[in-house]
């Protein structure tokens, strides 16, 4: 029996371990949790729950020359396209996300069985929809418990929805940093006064931050009453009451700036449709990024052909839209996330490796950064060689648009400050690009001088 | 803190070789997030009773209007 090399984000849980062998993705389940593991699959709520889409599916395989002397069963799991992150969600992902936990905790308490952890990256988007992925998250139900997972829902889901939907929606990238979530009483601190006369939040946030407080490490005392079922159902409840109340409507600000960034005529709209679609014909299927990607407009024609598209925005706006839309239409190919390109998602959390970066997430097949360029060069002073770095280690294909100097959104970019951008210009951009990248189709669009181009990465 | 939930439960069930793991809880619940939850459990349990009543209530008054 070999020892598999675990994935470096699954050491926490004793109860068994994920790891990745010949291009399959598998869960080793160990032996101290046999009795729930079986549980979980005599019940009936492993197939409730897979065949209802709301847990990733999974099979046991016998390979007896897999898995660590520990193993009880070797579980091979579907994977999602793409692993993201809570803090690259738009709020009414990390909501989906939250309803989808509780759903999941509502069920497994019918079974018999309750959650042992809540934490937000348990869930993954897959086929445009919030999925569980933790199949060893389930342990036996024992009455009179309260939920061991509540303060870590509170801080991962609630804490960052309600200072999301009730201070300010950027405040979700604080989770980048607080990788066990939000400490509730920072959340309380944060949040406005009138968050206490909600009373969802009023129990479960600052009530909660008190107790936490008030308790803060001291051994607890022996318990003198009970949680029952009927707690415990009152509890889920009132959590899913309080989140469903939670609302965010985004902005006309980032909607705004979409429709002003498309100063195309409408023949310049049409081409590049019909421009960017023929690039896309001429690669084939694979992964498409979109660096950029505003509320999804090229996402989509890269999605509705079958591609796996992240359609990745600094706005979460943008990001919010972009996802409510594919709920909307039933879009299964297509994952909006927050990035910002001049900061990407860095690696985190235990010896920097149990969260990924966007980098290690990748490389895409193709890169789709239309209406991009100018932004990078003039707004973050990047050099025309460093965006073709960028654009080499994450895609192999690029499609790329030169929006010239002159352009309204360049000039716009330009106004009230020195113009230091002597290499930028048509010229520039090729011969940086070229270093890189050859170029297979160069594309004018017609009334705006932007210039949409096909290249392939050479390979150094 | 797992000893917070050991000490809450004593999770050992009769079948001899399908002991409950009395640590399988691998989190820190949170010595405050559990002695909230026993604070308010009478509260939790009494509005889920309403609520459910209810929604049984209203349930039943929309089948009767149904049916007549």
């Amino acid at each position: 029996m070999t020892e598999p090399e675990r994935s470096t984000a699954s050491f926490r849980d004793p109860a068994g371990f994920v790891f990745e062998r010949d291009g399959g993705l598998f869960r080793q389940v160990n032996l101290r949790y046999r009795p729930h593991y079986d549980h979980l699959a005599e019940s009936g709520l492993l197939n409730e729950l897979t065949n209802s889409g709301l847990l990733i599916p999974t099979s046991e395989v016998n390979d007896d020359a897999v898995g660590s002397g520990e193993a009880y069963k070797l579980l091979r799991a579907e994977r999602v396209p793409f692993i993201s992150y809570p803090y690259e969600w738009c709020f009414s992902q990390l909501k989906d996300a939250a309803l989808l936990t509780l759903d999941v905790q509502e069920r497994a308490l019918a079974a018999g069985m309750t959650l042992k952890d809540a934490s937000a990256y348990n869930v993954q988007f897959r086929g445009g929809r919030a999925v569980f992925i933790d199949t060893l998250s389930f342990e036996i139900y024992r009455a009179g418990e309260p939920w061991v997972a509540y303060r870590q829902f509170c801080q991962h889901f609630l804490a960052p929805l309600a200072m999301m939907s009730l201070a300010d929606v950027r405040l979700g990238q604080l989770s980048r940093a607080n990788i066990d979530g939000i400490p509730l009483d920072l959340a309380a601190r944060t949040l406005p006064w009138r968050s206490r006369l909600r009373g969802g939040l009023l129990l479960h946030l600052h009530l909660h931050a008190m107790f936490q407080e008030r308790h803060g490490n001291a051994a607890p005392a022996a318990p003198r009453k009970k949680f029952t079922l009927a707690s415990m159902k009152g509890l889920i409840d009132s959590l899913r009451a309080t989140i469903r109340k939670l609302k965010w409507e985004p902005s006309d600000s980032g909607w705004a700036g979409y429709v002003r960034d498309n100063t195309y005529s409408d023949g310049a709209r049409d081409q590049k449709h019909r421009v960017v679609g023929e690039f896309l014909a001429r690669i084939g299927p694979g992964v498409a990024w979109d660096m950029g990607s505003n509320t999804g407009e090229y996402s989509r024609l890269a999605a509705g052909r079958g591609m796996t598209t992240i359609a990745f925005d600094l706005d979460p706006a943008c990001v919010e839209r972009n996802y409510r839309e594919v709920i909307r239409r039933g879009e299964t190919h297509l994952l909006p996330l927050i990035a910002d390109l001049t900061n990407p998602s860095p690696p985190s959390g235990w010896r920097g490796r149990e969260r990924l970066s966007m980098r290690e997430r990748g490389p895409a097949d193709v890169v789709l950064a239309l209406a991009l360029v100018h932004h990078l060069a003039i707004a973050n002073n990047t050099p025309l060689g460093e965006i073709a770095d960028f654009c080499h280690e994450t895609g192999r294909w690029l499609i790329i648009e030169f929006v010239p100097k002159d352009d309204p959104q360049a000039r716009r970019l330009l106004q009230g400050r020195e113009d230091v951008f002597d290499a930028y210009s048509r010229q520039g951009f090729e011969e940086a690009f070229q270093k890189r990248f050859g170029i297979h189709r160069c594309e004018p669009l017609p009334d705006c001088g932007r210039v949409l181009y096909l290249m392939e990465r050479k390979d150094r | 803190m797992f000893s917070t939930l050991s000490s809450l439960s004593l999770g050992w069930s009769s079948d001899g070789l399908t002991l409950l793991q009395p640590l399988l809880a691998y989190l820190d619940p949170g010595s405050g997030s559990m002695a909230l939850q026993l604070v308010i459990a009478g509260l939790l349990s009494g509005a889920f009773f309403l609520k459910s009543s209810w929604v049984r209530v209203r349930s039943w008054f929309s089948a009767t209007r149904a049916e007549s």
